[in-house]
């Protein structure tokens, strides 16, 4: 529990810190490992796999409670991961009609329905991917054309404004893949020295300062509505569910990220508006960390750096069985257990940062969010950086003036993996 | 639309050309295994074949790769971080710097995501010549190779595979299979300690004949 309790606080502050990843996190807790596991067994008397396994304990607690903490600068500042950056959309229109505090607590709803679904699902999942179902090949190879339908539907989803928002929204998604074609290829490089990739900046301008430059000069943030909120449990079922399974697939296909399972959750929707969207998106990230987990146990496949660090820490037992291996079954309570708290942590915070953000000009916030963003872009990813950044919000802002949705900006990252799977 | 509209759907598209051309630019020059000495201190591109590969405490690996088509042509690859595995014989796209390290060439990758597997090993086996494994088979004790030489001194159940002066003992597994004096064949199978002779050979269920 202690350090699932440290896991806690370093995926609070990797949540906060946009451009602060709980990769980075992980990988410094993997780099300690060695230290903490010696300290731990002569200071405690614990054995030294029970040590390593306190040392996974946090870093998955920390995956867990990122996700939580992540939606409060998406939805408060507009500052993207690259897995929160479709809940931008909702959790901002969400912000400007004064429920952001709805919108954070309609997103930890999400997260820990999407670890308890995951957890609850997990059993299920592995019979189906792993012996006796065995499908996981086949979903494996069948993933290149499941992402072409998907961007297909996306594209003529456009189709009920006029045929041509439908040749708007081809342009738009031609341009936002190729612009992800080239970019993902560049190495970015901090001036710091930090550990870096030109997803931030990518989606920093795709998502983050395109929305707040395209807010109209008169807009205003109203004042924010900090009273209980009433779920409709029907909806919000049905939203967690969608979004684990959608996340299930993110947790067990290489190359696929939560941004492309948000778009498969979205299609999995009827009624979808911008609550339950916060919640299918929610529940897509918070699944796909345990699916992740249960991933790495049945093929010894590590799908996110978290589970990379896990791998390089204690030895993965392969469930082969009925029941998982013990250090699954551990890691699983040290996730549930960051979900709990981290799900009462946010609403508190998302209360307190309600209560103190509409006193705040607009305006001059705004300015202010973007050029702290742009100061993070700079600090991360230097001047290559920013100019990636200045054409990213450039394309940002395309969808608003045609008059289509900005999910088509998903094919930054849908196109370079059609590509890479099929060629 | 707006002026100020167009300029920024302009500057996206002209944009979106720059950074394409500063990725084909800044991309790592494509190299040969056989150029390797030749571009020190430069990040190359090399497309490999996977020998071996040896994990380092550090989180870390050294892998040992060889020219698709000339398989004396080898090199290391030395990764910082590597949680995958990468089997032998598998066909890999390798990114990185050249530099020298105890007087050798290899390539210098911080992780795993600078290879990137363009084919799996459909054999799962190491690809080895005969002379390889004659000179030091306790180095592949237990693993699946193929080698490929000359069958001599065949007799019921085994024979000498032979090619450049050396040798291996082959016990085969199906006897019906043995090849007859001559025969160039390929063979794959597992390196075995025979405890009561005090010898290596290689074990395997069949030899194709070339």
């Amino acid at each position: 529990m202690p350090f699932a309790a440290i896991g806690i606080f370093f995926g609070v502050v990797a949540g906060l810190l946009p451009g602060l990843h709980p990769n980075n996190v992980a990988l410094m807790l993997s780099s300690l490992a060695p230290s903490i596991i010696l300290a731990l067994s002569s200071f405690t008397g614990m054995t030294q796999g029970a040590a390593a396994e306190m040392v996974c304990a946090a870093i998955v607690s920390c995956a867990v409670s990122n996700v939580f903490f992540s939606y409060l600068p998406s939805t408060f500042i507009g500052a993207p991961d690259p897995e929160t950056a479709l809940s931008i959309l909702p959790g901002h229109s969400m912000l400007m009609k004064g429920d952001g505090y709805k919108a954070v607590s309609l997103a930890a709803i999400g997260c820990i329905g999407g670890v308890v679904f995951a957890i609850l699902a997990v059993a299920p999942f592995r019979f189906i991917i792993g012996s006796p179902i065995n499908l996981g090949p086949a979903i494996k190879s069948a993933t290149p054309y499941i992402l072409i339908a998907i961007s297909i539907l996306l594209i003529l989803s456009e189709y009920g404004k006029g045929a041509k928002r439908v040749a708007a929204a081809a342009a738009v998604f031609a341009l936002a893949g190729i612009f992800g074609i080239f970019t993902l290829e560049i190495s970015v490089s901090s001036p710091f020295g930090l550990a870096t990739t030109p997803l931030f900046p990518i989606f920093t301008g795709l998502f983050g300062i395109s929305t707040m430059l395209g807010s109209s000069q008169d807009a205003k943030i109203p004042e924010q509505k900090t009273d209980e909120i009433n779920v409709d449990a029907k909806i919000a079922a049905k939203s967690i569910a969608t979004g684990s399974i959608a996340g299930a697939f993110v947790g067990f296909l290489p190359g696929l990220g939560p941004s492309q399972a948000t778009i498969v959750a979205n299609f999995g929707q009827k009624k979808f508006n911008a609550e339950s969207a916060m919640v299918s998106l929610a529940a897509v990230c918070s699944a796909d960390s345990i699916f992740a987990l249960a991933t790495l146990f049945m093929t010894g496949s590590a799908r996110s750096g978290a589970m990379t660090a896990v791998a390089e820490i204690i030895p993965v037992e392969q469930w082969d069985g009925i029941l998982p291996p013990n250090s699954m079954i551990i890691l699983a309570m040290s996730a549930l257990l960051s979900a709990t708290a981290s799900y009462f942590l946010v609403r508190i915070s998302a209360k307190k940062f309600a209560m103190v953000f509409s006193k705040l000009p607009y305006q001059k916030m705004s300015r202010c969010i973007v050029i702290f963003l742009i100061a993070l872009v700079w600090i991360f990813s230097g001047w290559l950086g920013l100019f990636i950044l200045a054409v990213s919000t450039a394309i940002g802002m395309i969808p608003p003036m045609l008059g289509i949705k900005r999910s088509h900006l998903m094919a930054v990252l849908i196109v370079p993996i059609i590509i890479r799977l099929i060629f | 639309m707006r002026k100020i509209d167009l300029f920024i759907a302009i500057f996206a598209v002209l944009g979106t050309i720059c950074l394409g051309a500063i990725s084909h630019f800044a991309s790592p020059e494509e190299a040969k295994v056989s150029q390797i000495p030749l571009l020190e201190g430069k990040a190359v591109e090399i497309e490999c074949v996977v020998r071996q590969m040896h994990r380092l405490d550090s989180g870390g690996a050294i892998i040992s790769a060889r020219d698709p088509k000339n398989g004396s042509q080898r090199f290391s690859i030395f990764l910082e971080q590597c949680s995958s595995d990468f089997d032998f014989g598998d066909l890999v796209r390798a990114t990185g710097k050249v530099v020298k390290y105890n007087g050798e060439f290899e390539l210098y990758a911080l992780s795993e995501k600078s290879l990137h597997i363009i084919r799996e090993s459909a054999s799962k086996s190491a690809s080895l010549w005969v002379w390889e494994l004659a000179n030091n088979p306790g180095e592949y004790l237990g693993m699946a190779v193929e080698v490929s030489g000359v069958a001599n001194d065949c007799g019921k159940y085994s024979f000498m595979l032979e090619s450049g002066g050396c040798g291996i003992s082959v016990k085969l597994q199906e006897p019906e299979h043995m090849p007859v004096e001559g025969d160039d064949i390929s063979v794959r199978g597992q390196v075995i300690f025979d405890q009561e002779c005090f010898r290596y050979y290689l074990g395997v269920s069949d030899a194709v004949i070339d």
